[in-house]
C-alpha cells in the first residue's frame, strides 16, 4: 500500500521534473515545478515529517513559486509565445477557470470538513511528537545556525532591493526594458 | 520510531533521478529562468534525500538541515530573481547565450 503510494508520487515527481526541463513555455515549466513540490510534500508526510511538508507547500509551492511566476510574467511571456491554447475563445477559457476554481474550493471544503469531523486521532499523535522533537532539536542543538539563518534572510532582502533599484533614478521606473 | 514504509534506497533513487533531470535542465536549456528552476529542482531532490536519511536513522538532524536548506533557498531565489530582472533590464533577454559579458 505504502509502496504503491510511493511509486505514484515518484512517477508524478519525475514527470513534473521532466516537464520543467522539456516545456518550451517558462510558465508551464513553473507549473510543473509546483507539481514536483506538491509530490515532495506528500513524500515528506510519508517520511513522518509533517512540519516540513507544510513548510514545503507554504514556502516552496507558495511563496517561491509565486515569485517565480511573477518574474516570468514580468519578463518572458511576450518573448516565448505559446501555440497551445491560443485558439480557445476567451469565453470558454473564463468558464473553465470558474469551474476549476469551484472545484478547488469544493475540494478544500471537503478536506477541511473531514479534518474537522475526524479531529485529532490516530496518526496525528505521532505527528505532533515529531514536530515537538523537531522544535526541540532546532532550538537546542541548532539555536545559533537558526539565528544566522534569520540574518541571512535579512541580508538577502536588502540585497534583492539593492540589486533591482535603479541607480540614480529612484524607484519610479518600471521593470520593462527601455525601448531600443 | 516505526520502521520505514518504503525502503530507503527507493527514496535515494528518486532523489538521484530528480537531481539528474535538474542537471540536464541546467546543461541544455537556455532560458535563465528555467535554469534557475532546475537549480531549485536539484535543491529539492537533495532535501528528499536528507529527510529520507534522517527518517532511516531515526534522527531529527536531517529535517533540521532541510529547514535551513529551505531558508537558504528562499534567500537564494530572492537574490537570484533580482539579478535576473537586472540582467533583463541591461540586455533585454533571458537567453544565457546572449549574455557573455565576462567572456574574454
Amino acid at each position: 500500500m505504502a509502496l504503491a503510494g510511493f511509486l505514484i508520487l515518484a512517477v508524478a515527481a519525475v514527470a513534473g521534473a521532466l516537464g520543467v526541463v522539456l516545456q518550451r513555455n517558462a510558465l508551464y515549466a513553473a507549473l510543473s515545478l509546483v507539481g514536483v513540490f506538491a509530490a515532495t510534500a506528500v513524500l515528506y508526510l510519508m517520511l513522518s515529517a509533517p512540519f516540513l511538508a507544510m513548510i514545503q507547500i507554504i514556502v516552496y509551492a507558495g511563496a517561491i513559486m509565486v515569485l517565480f511566476i511573477f518574474v516570468i510574467m514580468l519578463l518572458s511571456v511576450r518573448y516565448e509565445e505559446s501555440g497551445e491554447g491560443a485558439g480557445i475563445p476567451a469565453g470558454v477559457k473564463r468558464n473553465l477557470a470558474v469551474v476549476l476554481a469551484a472545484l478547488m474550493v469544493g475540494l478544500f471544503a471537503v478536506l477541511s470538513w473531514t479534518f474537522v469531523l475526524t479531529g485529532r486521532r490516530g496518526a496525528a499523535d505521532t505527528d505532533t511528537t515529531s514536530i515537538e522533537q523537531l522544535g526541540l532539536t532546532l532550538y537546542r542543538k541548532y539555536a545559533f545556525p537558526f539565528e544566522v539563518a534569520s540574518i541571512l534572510l535579512l541580508v538577502a532582502i536588502i540585497g534583492a532591493v539593492a540589486i533591482t533599484r535603479r541607480h540614480g533614478r529612484g524607484m519610479e521606473g518600471s521593470v520593462g526594458v527601455e525601448e531600443s | 520510531m516505526t520502521p520505514m514504509p518504503v525502503p530507503l534506497a527507493y527514496f535515494q533513487v528518486l532523489a538521484g533521478l530528480l537531481f539528474s533531470i535538474g542537471v540536464m535542465g541546467v546543461l541544455f536549456r537556455r532560458n535563465i529562468l528555467i535554469i534557475f528552476m532546475c537549480v531549485e529542482l536539484m535543491l529539492n531532490s537533495a532535501n528528499i534525500s536528507l529527510v529520507a536519511f534522517g527518517r532511516a536513522l531515526g534522527s531529527m538532524d536531517g529535517q533540521v538541515m532541510v529547514f535551513f536548506a529551505l531558508a537558504v533557498a528562499a534567500a537564494e531565489v530572492a537574490v537570484g530573481l533580482a539579478i535576473i530582472i537586472d540582467l533583463f533590464r541591461k540586455k533585454g533577454t533571458v537567453d544565457v547565450n546572449q549574455v557573455s559579458l565576462l567572456k574574454g
